[in-house]
């Protein structure tokens, strides 16, 4: 029991000490913080289309906010900036999925041989293929120990979409087809953002925090199917619209350094 | 103001001796060592080029299987008619050579490179000029039987078809490699006959010295 008295009381003069410093509050002007996390879209992206696994994007993907800076100019009032990476689907399962998909719907009728864009990637891999980047302003309310940044940014989401292309051998006939898939180029999305970071701090330069972080970013663009007959040299084309409202929530967690 | 060193004059009007001359001399050497260097790279081991003649000498066809992922080779059976195909194999001999005429430093567009100019060229001394194929069976009612139905075939290589006339242009041409003297190609009836029952085709090549190379293909069941 006295034991049991003795812990809570220590308890008792951490929160008091706690409470009672003031020093740690709006004292600072620079900081930079790195996270890690995820970020899921809140309705799914893919319709299911056969151009699906050439877009360089998924649902749900782990997040790396590599570089956050904000700058306090008042007391409350700052601008911040980050940069996110994000990381879809390897591009060899990627490819693989899009061949799979061709056999599935060609191969009735047709030998296929297919390739995609995706396998000449030459970034590294820890480059995310998703990146975002924010501009905003952010407003501080601190206590003690305790802190939340709520924030408004505009920025930009961006992400590739490669080509894809496949060529058709038709079954029992000398007939050869040649059906490509090419995206209009378009890949740098207009996005709002609101997020909230909050935490705790360690010590007078160092915080634990984690943001929680909505985004709305609008996709525009389209992939051109162009089929082939390769004997006659006649081409009809489709047009499959990439046009969606993308909602998306990111958690991150991670630490912020305060440099001034 | 004086000019420490200098005589005011051209530089190449300056006596021999002189700390400015012996300076003119450093300079042009300065100047001319990237050329120096590209000249030492440029001098490589070259063989010595040769330039053959060849003729066109035998002609061989086979009838294709063209129904699954790759044509096969067939003697005898029977064919779907929108698979068809024939292999048409055309061997070239070597007959003369001609040591070509020795490159004059500059003259070559390899002569400031470290690559050597292709050792071989071969060039027709009997160009093809035309491909065709005759039915020797009736095909179609527009086509009875010794009538040419070469507008009927396409050359395919890969996810590539050519006319007969257009691929007769390609292979006229001169080539490096010896072992280009053989020359094997697909041709497929792209436009299937009218009727199914036993098919056979004469494939003819002119060439330009008014010879004409010829070999039937088996006699093929389209159906």
């Amino acid at each position: 029991m006295p034991y049991r008295i003795f812990i809570l009381l220590l308890i008792c003069l951490q929160a008091i000490q706690v409470c009672s410093q003031d020093s740690f509050r709006y004292d600072t002007k620079w900081h930079i913080s790195t996270s890690f996390g995820g970020t899921t879209t809140l309705r799914p992206f893919f319709k299911g289309e056969v151009t699906d696994p050439l877009v360089e994007f998924d649902d749900r993907t782990f997040s790396w906010q590599f570089l956050s800076a904000s700058y306090f100019f008042k007391k409350h009032w700052g601008v911040a900036f980050h940069l996110q990476w994000s990381y879809p689907k390897k591009a060899a399962e990627k490819v693989d999925q899009f061949n799979q998909l061709m056999q599935a719907q060609y191969e009735k009728n047709y030998y296929v041989n297919s390739s995609a864009g995706n396998s000449y990637s030459l970034d590294p891999d820890f480059v995310g293929k998703i990146t975002s980047g924010y501009l905003g302003i952010v407003y501080r309310t601190e206590w003690s120990r305790f802190f939340i940044y709520p924030k408004l940014a505009i920025g930009i989401t961006s992400f590739f979409s490669n080509w894809g292309q496949v060529n058709l051998k038709q079954r029992n006939t000398n007939d050869v087809f040649e059906v490509s898939f090419k995206p209009d180029g378009k890949r740098d999305f207009f996005t709002f953002s609101a997020s909230a970071l909050a935490g705790y701090k360690l010590s007078k330069r160092i915080f634990l925090h984690i943001e929680p972080l909505g985004a709305f970013h609008n996709t525009r663009f389209n992939y051109t199917k162009t089929t082939t007959d390769l004997n006659l040299q006649e081409s009809t084309t489709d047009i499959i619209p990439y046009k969606r409202n993308v909602f998306s929530l990111s958690l991150t967690a991670g630490l912020t350094y305060v440099i001034k | 103001m004086q000019r420490k060193g200098s005589s005011g004059g051209h530089l190449l009007n300056q006596k021999p001796g002189t700390a400015n001359h012996l300076m003119t001399k450093k300079l042009v050497l300065v100047l001319l060592l990237p050329f120096i260097a590209d000249l030492a790279v440029s001098c490589c081991n070259c063989l010595d080029s040769l330039t053959h003649h060849y003729s066109n000498k035998t002609l061989r066809v086979s009838s294709l299987d063209n129904s699954g992922q790759e044509p096969k080779e067939i003697s005898s059976g029977s064919v779907f008619k929108t698979a068809y195909g024939i292999h048409v194999q055309l061997l070239r001999e070597k007959v003369v050579h001609v040591n070509k005429p020795a490159i004059v430093f500059g003259q070559a567009a390899w002569a400031y490179g470290c690559r050597c100019p292709p050792p071989d060229e071969f060039l027709p001394k009997d160009s093809v000029i035309a491909i065709k194929v005759i039915t020797l069976y009736n095909f179609n009612s527009d086509h009875p039987a010794n009538s040419d139905v070469s507008a009927y075939f396409k050359v395919y290589s890969p996810y590539n078809f050519q006319t007969l006339d257009a691929y007769t242009k390609y292979i006229g041409t001169s080539f490096y490699s010896e072992t280009e003297l053989q020359l094997s190609f697909n041709m497929l009836l792209m436009t299937p006959p009218a009727s199914v029952g036993a098919h056979q085709f004469r494939v003819q090549f002119i060439l330009s010295d008014g010879r004409i190379l010829e070999q039937d293909t088996p006699t093929i069941d389209l159906i």
